[in-house]
């Protein structure tokens, strides 16, 4: 089992605009204000394909390079764990419903931005990180099976991760056949070494069996994470918030569970 | 990396059901591809289209999975007795030890296609009887494939368009060595749908004709469907005869553009040579390459800049994509079992509908069908993004 370094957080959902902000929330320190609602900037964007750029790339590179910026490291240096249970529903539907139409005009834009890397494509472009990155979904576990990945990547391939989970609210046509109402964005750096950022170690382990779920978050943030599955990860968040040596457990898939040790670096 | 063994595989596409079909169609050089029949597409092109999808609905108990997806999920399953090699599998690991990573580009977007095209015209309101989450969702082909075998190891998608089922490999090796699972199917499944066939189109990458890989008046894809999977096992965990092993890999990203490759192939070169690091090989190792040869001017072109570089210009390489297609998020499996069918038959497949070879590509293609010696193959996958994943195989020790 490796020990790893959480060294970066990006966050960026309604009342969650920052770590500096999310971290505050989490501990109990300042209320949870759900109305405030982050602007999201890709900064890593050219202006020019920010416009084109889906909602997901945009929230996606928001939060990724939140983390990079506190981690304080080059992000061509990582390689890049994206992970949305969604992909880009809106993208999908002005696509489903350009097929509809005469000639079915599906614009190239729409098509290449439709991909579920596509968020994670801006940002390798966008950094001139020619590392591997790999774009997953795993429903309402996308978190959890980004962050098996990205430990996976760094036990056996020794590499730095950026890890990032986002998913945007479902637009109304599909609303009634799956919901997501809000948007939520995490990113984290996930490194072998320890470094003046280090915010704590993670001793993650994966476990045949189910668990009772770690229950420690502030109650007005649960609401949030029924809106949004990618807001599981604030379950571990809380814990790196809070800055105590604490273990948490989160079901996986069912029979399987995450089992994480969390050591504050302080 | 340390080597796996591949103990079971299956592929159904176009040149039919089970991999017996498949290799009969490499070696009489009979193409998958016909004109476009697909419903509500007129457009005119060359697709590889699986037949007997439409009268094969999914099992009973697992209805509500059903669309043209996951039926092919299914029938892939059920070829070269793959689900007898699961079972086996469960018995000698527990189905909670038996990873699974499927690559996908578009799941079953079509049920959403349909769904939109049969809107109530007053509401706007979706059929009643859509199901995103079993159909259209990136984990339900995922999803339906776990339950269909009845696995309860750690499970995703990858979903990087066309190295999608290539990079699944490489998963399931990181899974597997940091002790999250023991053994692991890999596979891809990806069916021919609107949003594919309308959107290559927009971008003008899809031929008329079926796609002629290499050749100097290449003009695009033809797309194709197809599933297929394997069972990757550590080769000191099973006294099984293997068929094929899995040597090596690499991956990385060209960092270019959203549509179109870095045109010297940097990237591309970047994951090949990866590879041949991974699983300690020299490029004098190479028996063959099975190109990612989509046939569009750039693809080939940067590709060929990639294999040159790093192989040499006098490796002998071929697309076959002239057989079945362009396969997207499952051409990464469809061209690792081929790689399989080559490594086992001592056979290289020449480039398919290549009738004027392009000469300015540095390392001309295997045109006619050979019989030789193969001891290890590479097979790349590049996709939508500059996401690209090379893999090795070499015949089993």
């Amino acid at each position: 089992m490796t020990t790893v370094y959480l060294n970066g957080v990006g966050i960026a959902a309604p009342g969650l605009c920052g770590w500096d902000e999310a971290r505050e929330v989490l501990r109990g320190s300042t209320p949870y204000n759900s109305k405030n609602i982050p602007e999201i900037k890709s900064d890593a964007i050219p202006p020019r394909e920010r416009r084109r750029a889906s909602g997901t790339a945009n929230l996606a590179v928001h939060v990724a390079e939140q983390a990079v910026q506190k981690a304080n490291v080059n992000p061509a240096d990582l390689v890049t764990v994206f992970a949305s249970f969604l992909g880009d529903l809106q993208i999908a539907d002005r696509l489903c419903t350009s097929l509809t139409q005469p000639g079915r005009p599906v614009s190239p834009f729409q098509f290449h931005n439709s991909v579920h890397n596509a968020p994670a494509a801006y940002w390798s472009i966008a950094t001139k990180s020619k590392k591997s990155s790999t774009s997953i979904a795993c429903a309402s576990k996308t978190f959890h099976a980004a962050l098996l990945d990205s430990v996976s990547f760094i036990s056996v391939e020794a590499q730095d991760v950026l890890l990032a989970v986002y998913d945007i609210a479902t637009p109304d046509t599909l609303a009634n056949h799956h919901t997501t109402s809000k948007s939520f964005g995490a990113a984290l750096v996930i490194q072998q070494k320890k470094t003046a950022s280090s915010l704590a170690s993670l001793n993650i382990k994966y476990k045949y069996q189910n668990c009772e779920e770690s229950n420690g978050i502030e109650n007005s943030l649960k609401a949030l994470i029924k809106a949004n599955s990618s807001a599981q990860s604030l379950i571990l968040l809380s814990a790196i918030a809070k800055e105590k040596q604490e273990t948490i457990f989160l079901n996986y898939l069912p029979g399987s569970s995450l089992e994480i040790e969390v050591n504050p670096c302080l | 990396m340390e080597p796996l063994i591949l103990t079971s595989l299956t592929l159904t596409n176009a040149l039919g059901l089970g991999i017996e079909a498949t290799w009969r169609s490499l070696e009489s050089r009979k193409s998958g591809l016909t004109p476009c029949d697909f419903e509500y597409a007129e457009i005119e092109t060359y697709i590889g289209r699986v037949k007997c999808i439409e009268e094969s609905p999914v099992v009973d108990n697992l209805i509500e999975f059903d669309c043209r997806n996951n039926r092919l999920v299914q029938l892939s399953l059920e070829q070269d007795n793959f689900i007898a090699s699961i079972e086996a599998a469960k018995s000698r690991y527990g189905s909670n030890r038996i990873g699974l990573f499927l690559g996908t580009s578009t799941s079953g977007i079509l049920e959403t296609e349909l769904a939109y095209i049969n809107r109530d015209p007053e509401t706007g309101s979706l059929p009643a009887n859509y199901r995103y989450m079993h159909t259209h969702d990136n984990f339900a082909t995922t999803d339906f494939t776990r339950r269909y075998l009845g696995l309860e190891g750690p499970a995703l998608t990858i979903s990087t368009a066309c190295s999608s089922s290539a990079k699944v490999f490489a998963n399931a090796y990181r899974f597997i060595q940091s002790g999250f699972c023991d053994a692991a199917v890999v596979g891809g499944v990806d069916s021919l749908c609107l949003t594919t066939l309308y959107g290559f189109s927009s971008m003008e990458l899809v031929s008329t004709q079926p796609c002629r890989p290499a050749d100097k008046d290449r003009d695009g894809i033809s797309i194709g469907e197809a599933g297929g999977f394997v069972l990757l096992e550590k080769q000191q965990s099973t006294t099984k005869d293997h068929i094929t092993t899995f040597m090596g890999y690499g991956e990385s990203c060209d960092a270019y553009h959203m549509g179109t490759p870095h045109p010297e192939g940097l990237g591309m070169a970047q994951a090949i040579s990866s590879a041949l690091h991974s699983a300690k090989l020299e490029a004098k190792d190479i028996s063959y390459v099975n190109l990612h040869g989509t046939a569009t001017q750039t693809n080939d072109k940067a590709e060929d800049f990639a294999v040159s570089s790093v192989l040499g210009k006098n490796i002998p390489a071929s697309s076959t994509k002239g057989w079945t297609g362009h396969t997207l998020g499952s051409s990464g499996i469809t061209e690792a079992i081929i790689s399989s069918i080559c490594l086992s038959k001592n056979f290289i497949p020449g480039s398919l509908n290549t009738q004027n070879p392009d000469n300015s590509l540095f390392c001309p293609p295997v045109l006619d069908n050979q019989n030789q010696e193969v001891n290890y193959v590479i097979s790349n996958s590049f996709g939508f993004g500059g996401n690209n994943c090379s893999l090795i195989f070499g015949k089993a020790s």
